[in-house]
């Protein structure tokens, strides 16, 4: 067999397709940030170096999951193949892939350039660059455990890993802006390696390998096992059914390729930063965030993608006398308290370690100074047209309210304003009244206009130039200053993360049916996966396109919330609501979970190539 | 009462694959049954449904008189199963797979599982990853047997294993219930260790039972004919004789299985196609087996 035919049956190609999609999605997440960036400082052209990290991490997830560590398939050992033709075929594919899914993230920054401003043209340079330390980090890497059909997760391989990943983002941040032909140092250096650990790989890989995770099925029991069955073994002992039952159970569930042992802390960390993302709890750092509704999506995609998973042990635990109902808490209850202590977390960061909701800011840039009142979004208001209320003190001073139009398609469309602020230049009193209006709305109390200039202003003339004291901290001068209650906002965002996953989730179990093929079953799986993120991403062609704002949608919902919670009757009939619906869509979820069958071999519903299935 | 009650049970696969077509068997409390087929007979799917694993597309399915897909932790509770394909988790120690099986089934005897233990010489503290191929088997037929089940259901549960082991298991998991009364689905490819184990068995073909006898009516009452190459019959008028179950050509000749003891095959031969000398003798479970796969029309 040519090493041009080995090399294009190994995995690092077979997978390839896959690989590119989870690339440019992973890509247009990021360029979504770095778009954000870009549209802040006034749409400036970015630097190249602001690539390196998209570009770099997504050869660094392929690298650290794809399916560089499997040399070739247990059958490949059988063929006349000797082990230095499948290395070496299997590292040129490796080498290939990184090349093309480089190509792949480079081609999405591409594609969003109208929201990059113009992509530079140092981004082929980039690509050139990364793909030579790639292709070195790729021979690095294959130089472990040169016996191995497949090298095993070992202290010393991750130690590998974690090297040359460094090296790839160092060696990215460095050439970022030197000549292509810097790229030539690492590729030269990629070939002498990979000649010389050629020349090192034995005649034929080890089917067993001894050491980290695969020593454990070459050992064999010693000769005295019985020894230790004692009164104390659990086939004699006393009973600790409970404990044992659940902890247990829980244990099977929750070790499942690829995080084995480790599946339930990687699952409670990624929901729960979802869940705290979803609180907003972000703002307590970064006031004007704007991308809280984004994470929603966010979270049902990482709560669907760890569902499929979570179907690899029920085999192990289908004969046995637990229900399916049981079975189905199981498998719910750790998302749903992940979630809920995410957004427990962020809810505490929010409210308890942000001082204020209500700050005012002054910033001079080009001899102008803007004085702004900060309010949370759900405190903005919409208008259906440009035509924006003037603001009126009770002196009589008017001035318009500051506005931007709620989608950049339709400027004469619906626009969003701020009754606290006005774009004018106004007079410290006019500036005072606005902040106590805001302190108003969103504590309910009353500060009076000149107490406010007294004790925070600084005032020249009749305009305010410095706030006394650099801040203005509302909350410490001012006792058993809190917020109105913002209305049923846990309950809404329950209700749009839960009712989508679980439907979702129903989809994918039904075809957990005799008659549907393992291959329908992953289908759909990755679909309704692609459904979701497209949900995570879409907002990224949608802004581009001028049709959703960020910060518009976070105001309409933000007002949504706060007028639910307005009467105790809509308050109840929200939450009654929230809790039907997703009763519901639990109740959807769990009939096709009980009506599950089972295929005898089960799918592992992951790219990341981490380990062996631990059967 | 029945303890397993299959009345025309179908089941279909992805593509249409018919895995059984109408389907019915009945085990009474204590029988030992052998289940045998070619593979992808639908011996699998049979316990998998038995098991309330799989629904069935049609007809009825009844252990202890319960619907086991609408009733699956009581039916569960009451039944031992081991399989080829049901590996115990191997990331979980030996005391650990027991302890949850313990802590899940009411009727658990810890006397009966301690000397199982003891008799298969295996540490608790072991994971199971690290136990033979046969030591695992022996953790899943501890876990399956050490409640007292009252049907044990071992789909394959040898396979793989060498002869002395699959002998201990076998023995160890039928006797030791089977004395108890506890009826036993198993299923296997060794036609000896159900000549040497069952009471009775079903063999499927295709998804159909083409045999449900006990065995010692099946020892006396079926037989082999065998016809010189010759062509003074035919495959398909042989077929079509009451009482054929298969017809096999070999070395030009024709082997006809018929569900009749030897005398009665002569006599039915020189009734109906003139042939009274064709030599028909008593046939073993393995040959019977190898003359009716080959032999279906």
């Amino acid at each position: 067999m040519s090493y041009l035919r080995t090399l294009l049956r190994d995995d690092a190609i077979r997978r390839l397709p896959l690989w590119t999609v989870v690339t440019a999605l992973n890509t247009s997440v990021l360029i979504g940030s770095i778009a954000l960036g870009v549209a802040r400082a006034g749409g400036a052209t970015p630097p190249v170096s602001r690539f390196v990290f998209p570009l770099w991490l997504a050869v660094a997830i392929y690298l650290s999951f794809g399916p560089i560590r499997t040399r070739c398939r247990p059958l490949d050992l059988a063929l006349p193949l000797s082990a230095r033709h499948l290395w070496l075929a299997h590292a040129g594919a490796a080498v290939l892939a990184g090349a093309l899914l480089l190509t792949a993230s480079a081609a999405v920054v591409v594609a969003y350039g109208g929201l990059l401003g113009q992509p530079s043209t140092g981004l082929l340079a980039l690509v050139v660059q990364l793909a030579a330390a790639t292709a070195l980090a790729v021979v690095f890497l294959q130089g472990a455990r040169l016996e191995a059909w497949r090298v095993p997760v070992t202290a010393g391989w991750i130690l590998r890993l974690v090297g040359a990943l460094v090296a790839i983002l160092a060696w990215g941040l460095l050439a970022a802006d030197g000549p292509v032909a810097l790229a030539l140092v690492p590729a030269a250096l990629a070939g002498l390696l990979a000649l010389w650990t050629h020349r090192s790989v034995p005649q034929a890989f080890d089917l067993v390998v001894t050491g980290g995770r695969g020593a454990a099925a070459g050992t064999r029991p010693s000769p005295k096992l019985a020894a230790g069955w004692t009164a104390e073994s659990p086939a004699a002992g006393a009973p600790r059914a409970g404990r044992t039952r659940w902890s247990t159970l829980l244990a099977i569930l929750y070790n499942v390729p690829p995080w084995g042992p480790f599946t339930l802390v990687v699952l409670s960390v990624f929901v729960a930063l979802g869940g705290a993302l979803l609180s907003n709890g972000v703002a307590a750092w970064v006031p004007d965030v704007e991308m809280r509704l984004i994470f929603l999506p966010f979270t049902v995609y990482i709560m669907f993608s760890i569902t499929g998973p979570l179907t690899y042990r029920l085999q192990h635990v289908d004969p046995l006398p637990v229900s399916r109902r049981t079975l189905f808490i199981a498998l719910m209850a750790p998302l749903a308290l992940a979630l809920l202590t995410g957004y427990g977390a962020g809810w505490w960061a929010h409210t308890v370690a942000r001082p204020d909701l209500v700050q005012f800011h002054i910033a001079t840039s080009r001899g102008e100074t803007d004085r702004w009142v900060h309010v949370p979004p759900g405190y903005l208001e919409i208008a259906p047209t440009p035509d924006v209320p003037e603001l009126t003190a009770p002196w009589g001073e008017s001035h318009p309210a500051s506005s931007t139009p709620l989608s950049r398609r339709r400027p004469n469309g619906a626009t969003i304003y701020s009754p606290f602020n006005t774009p004018d230049e106004s007079s410290a009193a006019f500036e005072a009244w606005l902040l106590s209006r805001a302190i108003e709305a969103v504590y309910g109390h009353s500060v009076p206009p000149e107490q406010i200039v007294e004790r925070y202003f600084v005032v020249e003339g009749d305009r305010v130039v410095a706030i006394a004291g650099g801040g203005v901290p509302l909350r410490a001068d001012l006792q058993g200053l809190s917020p109105k209650p913002g209305g049923p906002d846990l309950t809404v965002v329950l209700a749009l993360t839960a009712v989508p996953f679980l439907l979702l989730a129903s989809i994918f179990f039904t075809t957990f049916r005799a008659r549907v093929g393992d291959r329908a079953r992953k289908v759909t799986f990755w679909s309704v996966l692609a459904v979701a993120m497209l949900g995570m991403i879409g907002h990224i062609p949608l802004m581009e396109l001028g049709i959703l704002d960020l910060l518009g949608s976070r105001i309409l919902f933000e007002k949504l919330v706060l007028a639910l919670g307005r009467t105790p009757e809509v308050l109840a009939a929200t939450w009654a609501l929230a809790a039907a619906s997703i009763v519901a869509a639990y109740l959807m979820a769990q009939r096709q979970f009980l009506r599950v069958e089972l295929p005898s071999k089960p799918s592992k519903f992951t790219l990341v190539d981490w380990g062996a299935p631990n059967a | 009462m029945n303890v397993v009650e299959l009345n025309n049970v179908d089941q279909m696969y992805a593509g249409g694959v018919l895995a059984l077509s109408d389907v019915s068997v009945s085990i009474e409390a204590g029988q030992v049954v052998g289940l045998v087929g070619e593979n992808g007979a639908g011996k699998t799917t049979l316990m998998r449904i038995a098991m309330g694993m799989l629904g069935p597309r049609r007809g009825t399915v009844r252990l202890f008189g319960l619907d086991p897909r609408h009733d699956a932790v009581g039916v569960k509770r009451r039944i031992g199963y081991v399989s080829e394909d049901q590996i115990l988790p191997a990331f979980l120690r030996v005391d650990r797979v027991i302890d949850l099986h313990r802590s899940l089934f009411p009727t658990w005897d810890d006397a009966l599982a301690m000397r199982l233990a003891e008799r298969f010489k295996i540490s608790p503290k072991a994971k199971i990853r690290t136990l033979s191929k046969g030591q695992a088997r022996q953790v899943a037929l501890l876990c399956a047997v050490a409640h007292r089940p009252e049907l044990l259901l071992l789909d394959e549960p040898a396979g793989g294993l060498d002869p002395a082991a699959r002998r201990e298991f076998l023995e160890t998991s039928i006797r030791l219930l089977n004395e108890a009364g506890t009826a036993i689905l198993f299923s296997s490819h060794y036609l000896t260790d159900v000549e040497r184990m069952a009471d009775r068995l079903v063999m499927l073909h295709d998804g159909r039972v083409l045999i449900d006898s006990d065995l010692d009516t099946l020892r006396e009452s079926y037989s082999l004919a065998l016809f010189p190459a010759n062509g003074a019959v035919s495959r398909e008028r042989l077929l079509a004789l009451d009482g054929c179950l298969g017809v096999r050509e070999r070395s030009g000749g024709l082997r006809a299985l018929f569900a009749l003891a030897p005398a009665e095959t002569s006599e039915l031969l020189e009734e109906t196609v003139g042939i009274g000398d064709a030599p028909c003798h008593r046939i073993g479970l393995e040959e019977m087996f190898i003359e009716l796969v080959g032999g279906q029309a």
